[in-house]
């Protein structure tokens, strides 16, 4: 009778213990704890989260993706909380890229090797503060080589394009975040395809736009195209798909059809592929993203190598990242994107 | 002593003791739960307010930040078509229009690579040199895809200002005379503005804000001066990030940490928890004090509980006691619970078979004491016969047949007195008849040796007495007291208190004192047939029957008389046959 109260009485100490200490490795498999900076984001939500979700089970770990809702603050929230709750290896994808040198450090002082993904810190020499922290992201630059070769094919297949014959590209390009990585490199290196192919570009205009937004897009093509080299423009290169969007209602408005390329490949974009509006876009290859995510993940978890056993390969040891390949998408080939 | 059984505790203490061990534990074990989900629950609460603070006060920075963020983009769009070498006025309308429109922007400038201001206000002659290495500067140039945010207690370089700033920088191209150039773009905050936000929030008394640069130096911090500043400095910067209850000076803190966005900064904000902590103190206590309540409430209930169970045991024992004591008739009535009553009532009726078995006993011991009573007095007749009969044959010897009818006669009624239809008590009168009897026929076989006489009270006559005792006593008198001379026996009988007294007197040479204590001895000494058979015989039976009250006295005055005297208390015989 006593061992049997004195049972109960060890059984429900052990009780909150037990119930709050479910962490980690419960069956062994790793627990991977990740966000997605807002599940508000299309392509974050709709492409990279299912594939994460779905590549996990199939590698047999354990996946806990928790919304930021646009917040680093609440992401700091929740890094701390899978710190406390002893997740295997942290896959962050951050809010804000100047916060992280935060982030490394917190990880670091816990000893769980991180994995950001997609958005990539901007501040210089980051990377190089903790051993265990790598990025799989994309190449802003090949973005818009993609394009530019994307281009180049295109306007030497259609001589007609050349409109003044001058054999000189005239172009306009929605440039998007000034100084923002991914908008300065395409703009300089979807320009270089033409020179590298021998073809001499002319920039009639170039628009920066800090929020990338379709509305000032639509507003500055308005204002191109009413503009004194109006008539001018052959051709019209968007660094994302938002902007572009914004470009092909002034050009549909205006009842012309100029060749306009953009970035990113989003849904909308392949509707607008399809209907001939659009010559091409780039995909951000948010499923290889993903897998190359979660690959680094599982191998730094384990300890091994994190390239070991994958298709993928560090691109340097200053920024320890792992560059998915941007996609080029054309009116012949993007049904396989739907 | 080996065997003796083992006393365990008393029902009621074993009650007690049990009753308690349950409700201790019980008790111990639901409050130590207790405690401990609610000091789970409200460090919860702390953390989840705490978080809430830290995550609202770091809104307001951010919000504020994106303000000034969207100036400088708004400026870098302003600024992008127009060219420094021909727009100059326009572009420094920009600069001067914005750094106005802000309330909290002290002022906005753009250096070019080399530090040389393009844009903005007149700078202080002592900062015109230094720009190119003032870390704003640096920091932009060598990062140029962030901005960078520097609050290092520097005045404005503006030369009309002095307000302490924080230097906003980002790099930016500008165009000039055709060409793109990199240059620097910097907007100066005041510094009370973070003052400002900073005490919009209340966080307690000693909380505060501590708001950390990207090289981990305290940029401002709310904190009295008066306090332990590094201490806070230090434990924000061992948590990095996240939530972590600790405690700064005398108080009871939740620090949270989160980082600013755009800023590399780190706003560390110390929540007061005191109150709550006191609160979480303060239950255990009271849970003390519950658990100790409830203990003597317990314990008086379990204490009541088994003074309910044990007190008709107690009951029932004390009347055991009265019972072994000797108290047999005593009705064993206990209230109380089922069991108990039972067991009274077994008791009961144990006790009934107990005096069933005793009357039992009584009667076989009474049975025992007539079958001797009968053995005794059938001693007497056959003794008697003899005698008798040897007198009617003297007589009828002496052909003095007159005296041999009156002999037979009185032999034949002796006879049927002793008989009695076998009755063992016999009235007075016919016991006195008999004697009379008696004396008819010994007065005929000893002519004119004595004579006799009767005294007896008449009160006395229709008195029971155990038949044949009178006649040893008298046949005694005539034995001893009878010689040569005549005598004379005189039986009398009276009531003498609560005894009926029988004396049977008889003339003679009488008794020693002597040889009366012998007499007396023998008397009371079973088997020793020294003296008379009849004496004796009497003398037993009246014993046995009556009890130590009767009794056989021989008093005797030398050379007069010799007096037998029996008393026999009266009372008990009535009841018998």
């Amino acid at each position: 009778m006593k061992k049997a109260f004195l049972l109960l009485a060890v059984v429900l100490m052990a009780l909150p213990v037990a119930v709050f200490a479910n962490g980690a490795d419960e069956d062994g498999s790793i627990v991977i704890g990740a966000n997605i900076y807002s599940f508000a984001d299309n392509f974050m939500n709709g492409v990279m989260k299912p594939e994460l979700e779905r590549y996990a089970a199939e590698k047999g770990a354990v996946i806990e993706i928790v919304d930021s809702e646009g917040q680093q603050a609440k992401l700091n929230d929740q890094i701390d909380v899978f710190i406390t709750k002893g997740v295997d290896v942290l896959a962050i994808n951050l809010v804000d890229p100047a916060s992280a040198s935060s982030v490394i450090e917190k990880a670091k002082r816990a000893g769980i090797p991180l994995v950001l993904f997609n958005k990539e810190a901007t501040e210089a020499g980051v990377m190089g503060t903790y051993d265990k922290v790598w990025y799989v992201g994309t190449n802003s630059a090949e973005s818009g080589i993609i394009q530019g070769e994307m281009m180049v094919a295109d306007w030497l297949n259609n001589p007609e394009w050349d409109k003044n014959g001058d054999g000189v590209v005239q172009y306009v390009m929605l440039k998007g975040e000034p100084g923002h990585p991914d908008a300065e490199a395409r703009t300089l290196e979807s320009v270089k395809a033409f020179t590298r192919a021998g073809i001499d570009v002319e920039q009639l205009a170039l628009e920066a736009d800090p929020n990338w937004s379709t509305q000032h897009g639509n507003d500055k093509m308005q204002a191109w195209l009413s503009s004194s080299f109006g008539d001018d423009i052959e051709l019209v290169i968007c660094n994302n798909d938002g902007m572009a969007f914004g470009a092909i209602n002034a050009l549909k408005t205006a009842g012309v059809v100029i060749p306009l390329y953009g970035v990113d490949a989003l849904d909308q974009a392949l509707t607008h592929i399809a209907e001939g509006e659009m010559n091409g876009t780039v995909l951000n290859d948010g499923v290889n993203q993903s897998r190359a995510t979660l690959d680094l993940a599982i191998n730094a978890a384990q300890g091994v190598d994190v390239t070991e056993g994958t298709i993928w390969t560090i691109e340097n040891n200053e920024t320890k990242a792992v560059r998915v390949p941007y996609v080029p998408v054309t009116p012949e080939n993007y049904q396989d994107f739907r | 002593m080996k065997n003796r059984a083992r006393i365990s505790l008393s029902i009621g203490n074993s009650i007690l003791a049990a009753t308690m061990g349950v409700v201790s534990v019980a008790l111990l074990l639901t409050g130590l739960l207790y405690y401990f989900s609610f000091s789970q629950r409200a460090q919860r609460l702390i953390e989840k307010q705490a978080k809430e603070i830290n995550k609202q006060i770091v809104l307001n920075y951010e919000r504020y930040i994106e303000s000034i963020i969207e100036t400088a983009n708004y400026i870098q769009i302003a600024s992008v078509p127009l060219d420094w070498s021909l727009d100059q006025e326009r572009l420094q309308d920009i600069y001067a229009l914005n750094s106005q429109l802000k309330e909290d922007v002290v002022s906005i400038f753009l250096f070019d690579e080399m530090g040389h201001r393009l844009l903005g206000d007149r700078i202080s002659r002592s900062r015109e040199l230094a720009v190119s290495g003032e870390a704003w500067f640096t920091g932009a140039l060598r990062d140029s895809s962030i901005f960078h945010f520097v609050a290092d207690g520097a005045q404005s370089v503006s030369a009309d200002r002095d307000e302490e700033v924080i230097s906003v920088s980002k790099s930016v191209m500008y165009g000039q005379a055709g060409e793109e150039l990199r240059g620097v773009l910097l907007i100066e905050l005041n510094f009370q503005v973070i003052r400002n936000l900073a005490q919009k929030t209340d966080l307690g008394p000693g909380g505060h804000i501590l708001i950390l640069d990207g090289d981990d130096e305290a940029v401002y911090t709310s904190q009295d001066p008066n306090e332990n500043q590094q201490e806070s400095l230090q434990r924000a910067l061992d948590t990095v990030l996240g939530g972590l209850e600790t405690t700064l000076g005398t108080h009871q803190m939740y620090l949270n940490i989160n980082t600013l966005s755009h800023t590399r900064w780190r706003i560390a904000t110390y929540l007061n928890t005191d109150e709550i902590e006191t609160v979480r103190k303060s239950m255990l206590p009271l849970a003390l004090v519950i658990f100790g309540v409830s203990m003597i409430g317990t314990t008086i209930l379990a204490a009541f509980i088994s003074f309910r169970i044990s007190e008709p045991l107690h009951q029932l024992q004390r009347i055991m006691g009265k019972i072994e004591a000797g108290a047999i008739n005593t009705e064993v009535s206990v209230s109380g619970q089922k069991e108990v009553v039972m067991l009274g009532r077994s008791f009961n009726s144990m006790l009934l078979k107990i005096r069933e078995l005793m009357d039992r006993v009584v009667a076989e011991q009474r049975e025992k004491r007539k079958t001797e009573l009968r053995a005794l007095q059938n001693q007497i007749n056959p003794h008697f016969l003899y005698n008798s009969l040897d007198s009617i044959v003297w007589l009828a010897e002496h052909n003095r047949s007159e005296d041999v009818i009156t002999t037979v006669i009185a032999l034949a009624r002796f006879f049927r007195i002793s008989i009695s239809r076998g009755a063992n008590f016999i009235k007075v009168r016919d016991e006195i008849e008999h004697v009379r009897n008696y004396l008819t026929i010994q007065s005929v076989r000893y002519v004119d040796k004595f004579t006799y006489s009767f005294d007896i009270d008449e009160e006395l006559m229709d008195r029971k007495v155990m038949k044949l005792i009178l006649q040893p006593l008298v046949e005694n008198a005539i034995h001893h007291g009878i010689g040569d001379e005549e005598g004379s026996i005189s039986v009398q009988g009276s009531l003498d208190g609560g005894f009926m007294v029988f004396q049977v007197t008889n003339t003679g040479y009488g008794l020693t004192e002597k040889r009366i204590a012998e007499i007396h001895k023998s008397l009371n000494t079973p088997g020793a047939w020294g003296t008379g058979v009849g004496l004796k015989n009497v003398n037993q039976r009246l014993q046995i029957y009556y009890g130590e009250m009767a009794g056989v006295r021989i008093g005797s005055l030398p050379d007069e008389r010799t007096t037998v005297t029996i008393r026999i208390p009266t009372g008990e015989e009535e009841e018998n046959e």
